[in-house]
């Protein structure tokens, strides 16, 4: 099993994918705190938390459009080298068990995810520090939140995660992944966001303020078990699946 | 020209069985949906708003369907960029290709065309799959066909710099996905880009933003900047394409 973490993590050694997934934050929270800046008397004019503001700007893009995109660009890049030159045959025909492959990439994957709301969470530290913001550090709006963003989205990357192994021509996961976001957007807005888990980090993130959001804890419950059923499905059926 | 033409026949010969064609069918789809849903539920609310009195309906319904598609039309141009190009490292194909006796200008112009090409279809077919969402809703008002047409072209000129760009980097990068996560941070701040006319003029991403015909917005930027910034990227293309070292 160390063997195959091992080769998993060697694998995206040179695959840039650390630089993607620390630096696009990192570009968001640059715009968001542009954007504060520039607008900094309607932002705060009233009296309103620097800290909130900055996290407001720079998380209402981040989790809306680049978080659900990014996940996908994550999912099928685990996958990349398998999808390519046959690798999966090469790969399946060691004395591996399937299931243990399926989940040390899930779980790398999944790390990743994890690293790109660690760079967001730390940026908008950084930025908060520099912009010299006074006042307490509201911990639980840029470390809680990002945190239930993070729980909110494990259905998304474990669907995304199945479409990326059983397909491979990249087009499928990514293409399906922007498919799923985009309406997002609009469905966050209404109050039918419950039944659609690509609302569910947009809620996590920002629905905080809103009096929508009351159904958080339905929400964290929900990820969880679809998590737990789409893993067991994609575990399952990629164990079943021939290699050809 | 004749060689032009064969390597594009070619290009699209290599799309024939892949997941772009569904992509290029349903993006449209999806994006005239939402905007039926949103106005179908929300239709008299939106109507009753401030900033949307003295609008007819059309109007209405490009206003609230522009700011979901040109993301949308921006992320899956991102995609097709890049996979058009993805196919050769994918099949490490790049030494064949390029060891023929072909025009290494023709052969990027022709991965370029077919991304433009298959962009405008997408395009055109979301502006027929909104007149058929604005005839079942059943709006009164006449077809303002101008205004489709506008909206229509300002587009297709527009998503000419993203291509150029997003190309360019495809090209240039051996991993698709640093090609792919650049052009998706660039689209997700567009909105942030666009608020400032004068940066919004030099950046790609935020070209797609101005294309709606309305008197509020800006469509120099997306004709005259979106054109020119694809033409110069096109060239940046090709420049870097006849260098490129292939092992």
């Amino acid at each position: 099993m160390r063997d195959i973490v091992a080769a998993e993590l060697l694998k995206l050694k040179n695959s840039k994918i650390l630089w993607i997934v620390i630096l696009a934050p990192a570009f968001m929270v640059m715009q968001g705190v542009i954007n504060l800046v520039r607008y900094y008397d309607l932002f705060t004019g009233q009296g309103q938390n620097v800290w909130e503001q900055l996290y407001t700007q720079s998380m209402i893009f981040y989790v809306m459009i680049l978080f659900p995109v990014l996940i996908s660009v994550v999912m099928t890049l685990v996958t990349r080298i398998e999808n390519t030159h046959y690798g999966w045959k090469q790969y399946l025909s060691l004395p591996v068990k399937k299931e243990t492959v399926y989940t040390i990439k899930f779980v790398t994957a999944c790390g990743l995810v994890f690293v790109n709301l660690l760079a967001l969470i730390i940026s908008m530290l950084i930025a908060g520090l520099f912009l010299g913001v006074e006042g307490n550090l509201p911990y639980q709006s840029l470390i809680g939140r990002p945190m239930a963003t993070y729980l909110a989205a494990l259905p998304i990357m474990a669907i995304l995660y199945v479409l990326s192994i059983r397909y491979t021509q990249m087009t499928v996961p990514l293409g399906i992944g922007i498919g799923l976001a985009l309406p997002a957007m609009v469905v966050a807005n209404s109050k039918y966001w419950i039944i659609y888990p690509w609302t569910y980090p947009i809620m996590a993130a920002l629905g905080g303020t809103m009096e929508i959001f009351r159904k958080g804890h339905l929400v964290y419950l929900t990820s969880i078990i679809l998590l737990i059923v789409v893993f067991i499905y994609g575990v399952r059926n990629f164990s079943k699946s021939d290699i050809v | 020209m004749g060689e032009y033409f064969r390597l594009l026949k070619g290009e699209f010969l290599k799309q024939k069985k892949s997941f772009i064609w569904p992509v290029v069918v349903l993006t449209p789809l999806l994006g005239a949906f939402l905007s039926f849903c949103n106005l179908f539920f929300r239709y008299d609310y939106l109507m009753s708003l401030e900033h949307n009195q003295g609008h007819n309906s059309w109007q209405l319904l490009l206003n609230q369907h522009h700011f979901i598609w040109a993301f949308l039309l921006s992320l899956v141009a991102t995609i097709i960029a890049s996979h058009v190009h993805y196919l050769e490292y994918r099949s490490n194909s790049w030494k064949q290709a390029l060891a023929l006796p072909v025009s290494r200008a023709n052969t990027y112009l022709a991965k370029w065309s077919v991304v433009l090409i298959l962009n405008t279809l997408m395009i055109s077919g979301n502006s027929i799959y909104l007149v058929a969402v604005g005839k079942g809703m059943g709006f009164t008002e006449l077809l303002d066909v101008n205004l489709f047409l506008n909206y229509t072209a300002y587009q297709i000129l527009a998503i000419t710099s993203l291509i150029g760009i997003q190309s360019w980097l495809s090209t240039s990068l051996n991993n698709a996905n640093v090609a792919l996560a650049i052009g998706f941070v660039g689209v997700a701040s567009s909105l942030f880009f666009a608020q400032s006319e004068q940066l919004a003029k030099f950046l790609p991403y935020a070209h797609m933003i101005y294309t709606l015909p309305d008197p509020t917005i800006n469509n120099a930027i997306a004709l005259y900047y979106g054109l020119t910034f694809g033409l110069i990227f096109l060239g940046f293309g090709i420049m870097f394409f006849k260098r490129k070292e292939i092992y």
